[in-house]
Order: C-alpha cells, then sequence, then structure tokens
C-alpha cells in the first residue's frame, strides 16, 4: 500500500463502523459467561454433592453439556463475534457489507442457543461432545454461519485496506474451518424432529467427533482469540507486533497441523492404532506453532510491561497469553501415548481444558471487554478498581480449579493403575478411587465459584458503565484514505510488451514477498487455508472408511433388539455418557477392571458411538450380566442402596415413566436405512418384541422380589441395553477368539 | 478517537525497541516489526518434526512396542507375580475357615468389608435383598464353610456374585466367610423367602461341616 498511499493523502473519505452490533454482542457474552459459569458452578457442586442434581431434568449428565455449550457457543462465541465486528471492520476501514445480516447473525445466533440449553434439558441430544444439538438446531447453525460467512467475505471484498492484517487470517481459517467440521460432524438422517441416527458408525463416528471436538478448541477456541490478542494486545499496550515473519510462520503451520490432531483423544481404543500415532506426532509438532502465537503476544509488550501495573486489560491479556503458552505445552504432552494412557478419562483433562478455557479464553475475552466497554460507550468504565479485583480473583480462582483437578487428575489415574506385589488391582473397588479425590470436587468448586464471582463482577461494571448519564453508545466515523490501489488493475496488461517489462512488473508485485500478494487477495488466501485444512482431515478420516469394508464383524456381534434400542436411546437421553465410558482400552489396568477391550468390529452398529471421554463412574462396556435385573432397578432408584458413597444422581423416574414404543418401529427403519441387518420383519413386529422382552424382564425383577408392574416403564428398556452391553464378546477370549 | 491510534509518544518509562517497523504494515494504527522468527523456535519445530518422522518409522519397525505388545507383556507380567503369589499362599483348608469361624476377631474384622460390599445386595442383616438370605439354612450354591468361600472367591458372576478374590486377600475372604457363617440363625425382620437347599453345619464348632 505504499505506493498507491503517497501522494493521494487528500483523497479521503469517511466510514461509519457498526458499533451497535458489536455493543450487542459484548452484551450477550456477558449475559452468556454469568448463565454459562453459573451453570458450571452448579455442576462441579453436583459433583461434589449429589444431593444438588435436580429432579429429573437438571442433572449433571443433561446439564454438562449446557455448560460446555454455553461456555464454548454463547460466551466465547459471542465475544469471538464482538471481536470479529469490531476489529474487521477496522483493519478493512470498511463498515460490515450488510447491517440486516449483522443482525440476523446476532438474533438467530441468541436464538440457537437457547433452544440449544432447552433441548439439552429436555433429553433431546446427539451426545457428539460440544455438538449435541439435535439436528434441526444443526441445521439453523448451519444458516446463520453461512450469512455470517457471506457478510464477512463481502465485507473484505469491500475494503479500503488493500492488505489483510494477521487477525484477519486467524477469522478466515476460523470461519471457514468451523462450517466444514460443523458439516462432517452432524450428518445424520433423521427419525422425526427430534431424534436421529448418525450417517457413521462406532469408529468412524468416533473418529469424526474427536476430528471435529479438538478442532472446535482449535477454530473457536484458539484461531478466534488469536485474531483478536492480534488485534486487541497492540492496541491495549501501545506497541508495534513483534514480528510479521513469525505471524506468518505460525499462522500456517498452525491451521495446517492442528487438523491432524484428532485421534490423540482416542489412543488405546478400538481406533487403529496408526491414527493415534498420526494424532500424537502432529500434536508434538504443534507445539511451536502455538507458542508462536504465545510470543508474539508476550514480545509486542517489550518495553510497555510497566503499563501492566495500571492496566487491567494489559493484565488480563498478559496472562491470558500466558495461559495459552501453558495449555498448548500441556495439550502435546498429553497427545504422548504413555501420559494420555494415565490422563485420559480423569479429571487431569478437565484441568488441561480450563486452564485453557478459563485463563486464555475468558481472560483475553475479559481483557477485551474492559477495553472495549469506555470505548463503544464513549465514557469511563464505572469502575477500574472493581476490574483489577476482577483480575486477582480470577487467577485466584483458575489456579484453585487446575491445582484441584490435576491433583484429582493423577490421583485417580494411578490409582486405576496400581496393582500390588500379589499382582492385583491395589484399588478394584472403583468407589474407592472417587471418595479419595471427593476433597478435590470440593476445592474445585471454590476456584470455580470465584471466577464466576469475577464474572459477576464484569456484569456489574458493564451495567453502571452503560447506565451512567456520560455513555454515548454512537457508531464511530473514521475518515480514510480512499482505496486508490484498486485503480492499478492486477489484469490489466496493456503496455507491458516485452518479456522484461513483464518480468519487472512481476518481481515489482513479489517485491514484499509473496505472502504480501497473497494478503492481497482474500479469496485466494482463504483457498489456501481451505486446503492446508483439509490435508490433514482428508489423509486421516478416508482410510478409516475405505477399511470399514474389510473390517471382519465379529461373529456374535448382534444389533440392539428393539427394546434395548430403546434403553439406549434412554441412556442417552440422560447423558450418562457424560459420566460413564463404553471403551476399555487396550491397557492391562483396563483389561484386569473391566474385562475384554473393545475392538473395532463389535462397533459397527453403534450409533452414535458412546466411549465417552471421562470416567466420573466406571466403564460399563462389559457390565452386561454382571448384576441381576434387581440390583439394577434399586441402583437407578437410588445409586446408594446398591453403592455406598456413590455419587451419581438418583433416577426414580424412571420406574414411574411409561415406555413410550410408539416410534421404535421408525427407528429401526431409520438404522435398516444406514445398514444396521433389521429385517422387513424385524421392523414390522419391532413393538410387539419389544413388548415381550420387558415382560420377560419385568417377571425376573418380580420373581427376584422386585417391584411389580415394570413391564410398560422405561427402566426395563434401560436394563434391557445395559444387561446386554458385551454380551456380544462373552465365551471369547482377550484376543477376541474362543476360548 | 485518539486513544485508538499507536504508541503513546509521551510515554516516558520502559522503551522503545529500537527494530525495524515493516515499511507500509499499518493497520487501524497496529504496526508490525520486522524481527524475524526466534532461532530457538524454529529449532525446536525442527526437532519435533525430525522426532516425529524417526517416531513413525520406528513403531512401524517394530522398535517402539504398539498397543497390543505392551498389554500382552504388562499381562505376562502381571500373571507371573499372580502365580508367585499363589505359590506362597497355601491353599486354603478346613482348619483355618474353622479356626476363623470360632474367632469373634476374625468376624469382626470383616464387618466393615461386608457392610461395604456384600450387604448393598444381601442387606445390613444378611436378611436377602437383590441377593439370597444369608441368615437361613438354605443355600444356593452349598453352605458349607468351604462352599462359602468358593462363592466369595469365585462368585456366581451369572446371577451377579462379583469374584471377590479379585477385592481381598485370603485373609480377607476367610473372615467374611466366617463373618456370613456368624449370620446364621440371626433371623432378622423382613426376610427374604429361603431359596436353594436346606444345610445344617455340624455342632458348634463347625469342624465337622464339608
Amino acid at each position: 500500500m505504499s505506493a498507491s498511499s503517497t501522494g493521494s493523502s487528500a483523497a479521503t473519505e469517511q466510514v461509519t463502523y457498526d458499533d451497535k452490533i458489536t455493543r450487542y454482542f459484548v452484551l450477550a457474552t456477558v449475559f452468556w459467561g454469568v448463565v454459562g459459569m453459573g451453570v458450571g458452578v452448579l455442576i462441579a457442586l453436583q459433583l461434589a454433592w449429589w444431593p444438588a442434581n435436580l429432579g429429573e431434568y437438571f442433572t449433571f449428565g443433561r446439564l454438562r453439556p449446557v455448560h460446555t455449550s454455553a461456555v464454548i457457543f454463547a460466551f466465547a462465541g459471542n465475544a469471538i463475534f464482538a471481536a470479529v465486528y469490531y476489529s474487521t471492520q477496522r483493519l478493512v476501514k470498511a463498515r460490515m457489507y450488510s447491517d440486516a445480516m449483522s443482525w440476523f447473525h446476532f438474533w438467530g445466533w441468541q436464538l440457537i442457543i437457547v433452544a440449544t440449553a432447552v433441548t439439552y434439558v429436555l433429553g433431546y441430544t446427539q451426545t457428539h461432545e460440544y455438538a449435541e444439538m439435535i439436528w434441526p438446531i444443526d441445521v439453523a447453525i448451519t444458516i446463520v454461519w453461512v450469512v455470517f460467512a457471506a457478510n464477512y467475505f463481502l465485507t473484505l471484498r469491500d475494503r479500503r485496506e488493500q492488505h489483510l492484517y494477521a487477525a484477519i487470517w486467524f477469522y478466515i481459517a476460523s470461519i471457514i474451518t468451523i462450517a466444514i467440521l460443523h458439516i462432517f460432524n452432524n450428518l445424520v438422517l433423521p427419525v422425526n424432529f427430534f431424534k436421529s441416527y448418525p450417517l457413521f458408525a462406532g469408529v468412524q463416528d468416533a473418529l469424526i467427533q474427536w476430528w471435529y471436538g479438538h478442532n472446535a478448541v482449535a477454530f473457536v477456541l484458539t484461531t478466534p482469540f488469536l485474531g483478536l490478542m492480534y488485534y486487541f494486545l497492540p492496541k491495549a499496550a501501545g506497541r508495534p507486533v513483534y514480528s510479521y515473519k513469525l505471524s506468518i510462520l505460525h499462522f500456517w503451520t498452525l491451521v495446517f497441523i492442528y487438523i491432524w490432531a484428532g485421534p490423540h483423544h482416542l489412543h488405546y481404543t478400538a481406533l487403529p492404532e496408526w491414527a493415534g500415532t498420526l494424532g500424537m506426532v502432529f500434536s508434538i509438532m504443534l507445539w511451536m506453532p502455538s507458542w508462536g502465537g504465545m510470543l508474539n503476544g508476550l514480545l509486542t509488550l517489550r518495553g510497555a510491561w510497566h503499563k501492566l501495573r495500571d492496566s487491567a486489560v494489559l493484565k488480563f491479556l498478559v496472562v491470558g497469553v500466558t495461559f495459552y503458552g501453558m495449555s498448548t505445552f500441556e495439550g502435546p504432552l498429553l497427545s504422548v501415548k504413555s501420559v494420555n494412557s494415565l490422563s485420559h478419562y480423569t479429571d487431569w483433562t478437565i484441568g488441561h481444558v480450563h486452564s485453557g478455557a478459563l485463563g486464555w479464553n475468558g481472560f483475553m475475552t475479559f481483557g477485551m471487554i474492559y477495553w472495549l466497554l469506555p470505548r463503544l460507550w464513549n465514557t469511563d468504565l464505572w469502575s477500574k478498581r472493581w476490574a483489577e479485583i476482577h483480575f486477582w480473583i480470577g487467577t485466584v480462582g483458575i489456579l484453585l480449579y487446575i491445582i484441584a483437578m490435576y491433583s484429582a487428575g493423577v490421583t485417580q489415574g494411578l490409582m486405576w493403575r496400581a496393582f500390588d506385589e500379589t499382582g492385583r488391582l491395589m484399588y478394584p473397588d472403583f468407589m474407592e478411587t472417587v471418595t479419595q479425590i471427593l476433597p478435590m470436587y470440593w476445592v474445585r468448586l471454590v476456584g470455580g465459584t470465584l471466577y464466576l464471582v469475577g464474572m459477576l463482577m464484569l456484569a456489574v461494571n458493564m451495567i453502571m458503565t452503560i447506565i451512567s448519564p456520560d455513555a454515548q453508545p454512537e457508531d464511530v466515523t473514521a475518515t480514510v484514505p480512499k482505496p486508490t490501489w484498486r485503480e492499478a488493475s492486477d489484469t490489466d496488461w496493456s503496455g507491458v510488451e516485452t518479456y522484461d517489462a513483464a518480468l519487472d512488473r512481476m518481481s515489482a508485485k513479489l517485491k514484499n514477498g509473496w505472502h504480501r500478494l497473497l494478503e492481497g487477495w482474500p479469496l485466494v488466501f482463504t483457498i489456501l487455508t481451505t486446503i492446508a485444512v483439509l490435508i490433514g482431515s482428508v489423509v486421516e478420516i478416508l482410510p478409516s472408511f475405505l477399511i470399514e469394508t474389510r473390517t471382519p464383524t465379529t461373529a456374535k456381534v448382534q444389533p440392539y433388539t428393539p427394546l434395548e434400542l430403546e434403553g439406549r436411546d434412554i441412556y442417552i437421553r440422560e447423558g450418562c455418557v457424560n459420566c460413564h465410558s463404553q471403551m476399555v482400552r487396550r491397557m492391562r489396568s483396563e483389561v484386569e477392571r473391566y474385562g475384554q477391550y473393545n475392538r473395532p468390529g463389535e462397533e459397527i452398529y453403534e450409533r452414535p458411538f458412546l466411549w465417552g471421554s471421562k470416567r466420573t463412574g466406571p466403564d460399563l462396556a462389559r457390565v452386561g450380566g454382571k448384576y441381576p435385573h434387581l440390583w439394577h432397578v434399586r441402583h437407578m432408584r437410588d445409586p446408594r442402596l446398591t453403592s455406598p458413597n456413590s455419587i451419581m444422581p438418583p433416577y426414580p423416574h424412571l420406574e414411574e415413566n411409561e415406555l413410550t414404543l410408539g416410534n421404535v418401529d421408525e427407528k429401526l427403519e431409520t438404522l435398516a436405512m444406514l445398514g444396521t441387518p433389521y429385517s422387513a420383519n424385524n421392523i414390522k413386529n419391532a413393538q410387539e418384541n419389544a413388548r415381550d422382552q420387558a415382560e420377560k424382564i419385568a417377571a425376573q425383577i418380580e420373581e427376584s422380589g422386585g417391584p411389580e408392574g415394570l413391564e410398560d416403564k422405561e427402566i426395563v428398556a434401560l436394563i434391557a441395553y445395559l444387561q446386554s452391553l458385551g454380551q456380544d464378546v462373552k465365551g471369547t477370549d482377550l484376543k477376541g477368539g474362543m476360548q | 478517537m485518539t486513544d485508538e491510534t499507536t504508541a503513546n509518544a509521551s510515554d516516558t518509562e520502559g522503551y522503545t525497541p529500537d527494530d525495524d517497523l515493516v515499511e507500509g504494515h499499518d493497520y487501524d494504527g497496529i504496526k508490525e516489526y520486522d524481527n524475524p522468527v526466534p532461532p530457538w523456535l524454529s529449532l525446536i519445530f525442527a526437532g519435533t518434526i525430525i522426532w516425529s518422522g524417526f517416531y513413525v518409522v520406528a513403531i512401524n519397525l517394530g522398535y517402539i512396542s504398539r498397543y497390543e505388545e505392551s498389554l500382552d507383556d504388562g499381562l505376562a507380567e502381571l500373571q507371573q507375580l499372580q502365580s508367585q503369589a499363589k505359590e506362597k499362599t497355601p491353599e486354603v483348608t478346613q482348619q483355618m475357615l474353622a479356626k476363623a469361624a470360632d474367632s469373634q476377631e476374625a468376624i469382626d474384622a470383616a464387618e466393615s468389608a461386608f457392610m461395604g460390599n456384600c450387604a448393598n445386595c444381601h442387606g445390613k442383616q444378611g436378611q436377602g435383598l437383590v441377593g439370597p438370605n444369608l441368615t437361613d439354612k438354605y443355600w444356593i450354591h452349598g453352605g458349607s464353610l468351604k462352599d462359602i468361600y468358593k462363592t466369595l472367591q469365585n462368585g456366581v458372576t451369572e446371577k451377579g456374585m462379583p469374584a471377590w478374590g479379585a477385592t481381598f486377600d485370603q485373609e480377607q475372604i476367610v473372615n467374611l466367610t466366617a463373618y456370613v457363617r456368624s449370620l446364621q440363625g440371626t433371623d432378622p425382620s423382613g426376610a427374604k423367602k429361603a431359596e436353594g437347599e436346606k444345610f445344617v453345619p455340624g455342632n458348634g464348632s463347625g469342624s465337622s461341616d464339608g
């Protein structure tokens, strides 16, 4: 832009930025922050003290996805949009392409959040972590996202600044990749408006989900926040960015490498090991690209560190970036198979994500909002002191939270794998490993509560700032140079007649490097970014689909009976997967504790897969036949009747709720379309078959001294499902051969 | 909005690095330095790439054990420990069981284990809930001390009785056997109906049963 801007200083024009949309996104961020973190504190209490599970609808299993979705998509999501709308308009010197599209985006997103929260509490879920929304909401997300993306790219098209700044590179990568991830992880065949089954089953479903899950962390919680950092940190510090070259290097390596890392969530599982190996080595390679972002943030503060003393904004941003550095070192560490064998399914993972979420996403958002509030409302922040206190209380909250979780995670992980000198599990009773870490759950609750108090202080500070009589929420009009660079047409080659002249013109264009050229071509930039994220995706995912046809189906593996299928859907509805895994890993401590490890061939009818990611309770893959039916009745009524000290919520409503089998035939039909071998007869007789099985189970319960008349209650379906788990491999040895 | 522009001229504290700025880079007041990528970062990055290459080659050539190999090795080690322990532990004898059954100390020692693990299914008084009544004379899997011991040790997994041998060592199971025997004839309220075969232990000490 150096060539075009010199000598044309007179050619300016006015541009009025749409700051009202940013104000709304900031308000939404704070509102959902309070809600999402409030639910977080409630579910932390539920884990420490089970009576906090309130009735049928407000149990941990249903509320945990409300918490994760609220903080990721509502709190962090709205914060990202606030950052994107505020900074992009200024960085490209243009108002958003369409106000209508901006507002459609805003209200559409808020409605999606409300619909998501309500459906989760009511038990409508697809169970894929961080993507539990049922398919109509997925469709709505797609529509809103497309409108947002169109609005964004049309704004880039109409830009006045020729080149795209680093923040925008990260925004572009986020918008594109989130769209790809969202679509592929939500490919389902609906049964009805509320229920669907995924196109992929078992191992493939798991791979797709963790390709999504990991990259949701990458492209929702990392890249947009790096974009945010590249704008707000140098702004707040009043310093140039440390290194443009580093920006280029870490941007491209980050977007290319991140996408490969997903399978590290599935080490030792039924996923073929080579995929895990790729996930691990790419996670290791991701370490320095991640730290490139941290360095560019921290080194931008060279010479400006003293400003931290008086600026809560800078304190939040600097600690935020530091937590980013911490968790992106910890991430690669946790991806190493041997470390993962200890950490996976424990609270270590919870500690890891919260150091990233509370430290990086939360603090970057708070820093941005404290910086934005006085600018968006043209007045002083109501209380700088409160912002300072928020910073300290938040920091203490994070430290308590993560220390508690690391301690709980490592303790429980070591207990699960401990053997005594006689070669037996040292803690064969799972409950013992739970009661051991309960004190840490209380410490976590304190840490989380402190963090929430800080969030509430921000809310108060924001409200007081807004209602101040001095507040003037007006849009900013800036005088900007006219985009004279547009006049130099790229395609006009008239006058370039000799080979040398053409060469000169080419080298003049490349004078500032190939990347500078790319920064002037948003479309090409976007295409290259898309290619970068697609390479890893295709290389990892495609082979697993080709393998499917060759995977020998274990001979005894049978599709679920209609009643078991209904039971499985109840299991899904209640969110059991949030605390119970169904995946015995290929490790001796797992095999000794639970039984045979899960093999891919067993998983072919698992739609969706229910491997879980956290064991607050024991693994259930082999629970079938372990206890009598009556045990399950009593256990669901109140888990402490059968398992003293259990922290599981009671599910007495399962003994009262009528078992509805109204659409079980449609479910079978849908699954048959997806390839589950249900015959036409199976489908036709589904209801009858389910009734028969229910009556048998109810009779057995009654016979063994249990309550009467359970044959038309939900509990029998759930029992049928639980008793079926692992039955397909009964009588086979560890290697899947006959004993 | 002047506060949106960059470096504050009146800022006297700290310092402004005299690195070169990249010419022409000014985005809403944000400028960028032309600093190189820190060499250590490039070095570690290259290191991780090289290491990754080595790892992938090594695991494919068998220098790093895969899941199944590690699992086999681990299980073999456990089996060795288990068989060593088995050799060291003498078979449980009728005398051991009878001695424990006569010892109030042994019975008391098993109480918390019973309450924590058995009472959930058999009731706190052994009156029977999900599992059978332990206080009457009727036994599904045999009522001799040896039979009780076996049922505790190996479980009846198809009926939901876990194999407690995985949880407790021999002495604890012997004590639990004594505890279960001590429940005989206590006749608690709400006892479950009798199941199985009638068994009458020998007089007093129990030394004559089995």
